[in-house]
């Protein structure tokens, strides 16, 4: 697995979070919160149904804009600089989205190709689908797979691709064991190359298993420890 | 256009030469269908130009076309300067707007995936009226021998009609990427498409022909697509515009923020997507 290594900006945090918050209309999804996340970190972000943690991971990533506060990115603004931002996040839902005309392989070709991977994606393509058992099915549609299958692509059009701060909703909810431990082995190794990785799960073993650290939302405020 | 594609059968990954062939005839059927409709439809148009006292048809058709063709960018510019022309759905928020991709392509892709449709409404009303202005010259009535008149009439027309609609849709189409670059919300910009109609409204009352001199760019290219004035002049301003258009939506468009655009856009193509499939909220 390639992932990008140029992860070790002296000092500097790879996510910046200042004064975000989202509200729609008068009801407050995500109170006011700063944080920071540095290489090699994971942070697994806990709480209850409607807490707020697909709310903030959104605003993360962009897909909604936040009521207030700034993102910054390896140091670039989300909004201002986004696609110096974007080189350097990934971000996977909890249900991946997919184009109904592209089959599992043209998919990671199309994300390989957004990024500029014009050479090697192939095989770096073959890897991950073989790790994650997607390789016989890779000429299949999308809407032919299976929960499971649909969220292990979702996963891997991430990792196909270079990335420093790594957003996932809830990445094993829908995965068997064994796929479980592989894609924590697979956050593991994403960790020790200098990544940081902020995802939200239910399942708190991975705290342990992971190394990482544990964040509470409860509704939209956050317990940074 | 992957639904009306749909419709009549077109398969992208269908390379077979019985697929190809049934192209072609398609292309050909609904080209002499919509001639024919059109054809029909001039009495619709001679009965329209005939409201205009004092003018020729011939010069109701340009007024007429002008007017709309304005109106229309106006909206569009209005509308734009509060939401995103860019219409994506949430597959293309994921897949497309979360991606360093080239934000120029990403915005031509999109104006002439929009284009085409909102196009080719126009084409056919100036075919129409182009129709309705050649019945109305001829008063024995049409017989086939006026057919090569019909379809030359026909091409001059939609040939300078396309660009040109391009042309102030593209303008329209930079007028709303300017507001979504960065995290900068130009909310000013909502107000210049209403200055613009009121100076227009004020000019047509009070000075008509301040106003017509205004409007040349417009109304030359329209005049040559009616047989007023050459068509090679009038298409070639149409397609200097278009270009022109274009090339400022290229240099307004690198710093285009997606992320914005796909925020606006997602519940309108939900609601688009539901129109078309009947009335029914698209899910998953």
């Amino acid at each position: 697995m390639d992932v990008d290594i140029h992860s070790t900006m002296m000092g500097q945090p790879l996510l910046q979070v200042i004064g975000l918050s989202r509200s729609f209309g008068e009801f407050q999804a995500v109170k006011p919160l700063d944080f920071n996340l540095n290489a090699g970190e994971i942070i697994i972000l806990t709480g209850s149904n409607g807490a707020g943690k697909t709310t903030l991971l959104y605003c993360l990533s962009g897909l909604l804009r936040p009521s207030t506060g700034n993102i910054l990115v390896g140091g670039y603004d989300l909004y201002r600089e986004e696609v110096a931002a974007k080189q350097h996040l990934a971000f996977v839902p909890d249900v991946p989205r997919f184009y109904h005309e592209l089959t599992a392989w043209e998919h990671l070709r199309f994300i390989s190709l957004a990024f500029g991977i014009t050479r090697g994606w192939e095989k770096q393509a073959e890897t991950i689908l073989k790790e994650f058992d997607l390789w016989e099915s890779r000429n299949l549609y999308p809407q032919n797979l299976s929960r499971g299958m649909r969220l292990k692509l979702g996963i891997s059009l991430a990792l196909i691709r270079p990335f420093k701060v790594l957003l996932m909703d809830e990445p094993t909810s829908a995965l068997d064991p064994e796929s479980a431990r592989l894609m924590c082995d697979k956050l593991l190794t994403i960790k020790n190359n200098g990544c940081a990785i902020f995802f939200t799960s239910h399942d708190l073993s991975m705290v342990d298993t992971l190394n990482g650290r544990r964040w509470q939302m409860e509704h939209g405020q956050m317990d940074i420890r | 256009m992957r639904f009306w594609t749909a419709i009549v059968g077109y398969d992208p990954r269908d390379h077979s030469l019985s697929h190809n062939i049934y192209l072609v005839y398609v292309f050909i059927f609904f080209s002499l269908w919509g001639f024919a409709v059109l054809a029909l439809m001039a009495d619709l148009g001679a009965g329209i130009l005939s409201l205009f006292r004092g003018t020729s048809p011939i010069q109701s058709a340009i007024l007429l076309t002008t007017g709309i063709l304005l109106a229309d960018v106006l909206l569009r510019c209005y509308r734009y300067a509060r939401r995103s022309p860019f219409v994506f759905s949430e597959e293309d928020a994921v897949l497309i707007c979360q991606t360093p991709v080239d934000r120029k392509q990403v915005a031509i892709a999109w104006l002439f995936g929009d284009w085409i449709p909102a196009g080719l409404p126009y084409a056919a009303g100036v075919v129409m009226l182009s129709f309705a202005c050649l019945q109305l010259g001829t008063p024995k009535g049409i017989i086939w021998s006026h057919l090569p008149f019909y379809i030359l009439v026909g091409f001059r027309a939609a040939s300078i009609m396309l660009p040109l609609h391009l042309a102030f849709m593209t303008l329209a189409y930079v007028f709303g990427a300017l507001r979504l670059r960065e995290d900068k919300d130009l909310m000013f910009l909502r107000y210049i498409p209403i200055g613009i109609a009121g100076c227009v409204l004020l000019l047509l009352r009070f000075f008509p022909t301040s106003l017509l001199f205004l409007l040349w760019p417009i109304v030359f290219p329209i005049g040559a697509g009616f047989g007023v004035t050459s068509w090679l002049a009038g298409f070639s301003l149409a397609v200097l515009l278009a270009t022109l258009s274009l090339l400022g939506l290229y240099l307004v468009t690198p710093r285009l923020n997606l992320s914005r655009a796909s925020q606006e856009s997602i519940f309108r193509h939900r609601f688009k997507q539901g129109r078309v499939i009947g009335g029914q909220t698209y899910s998953d």
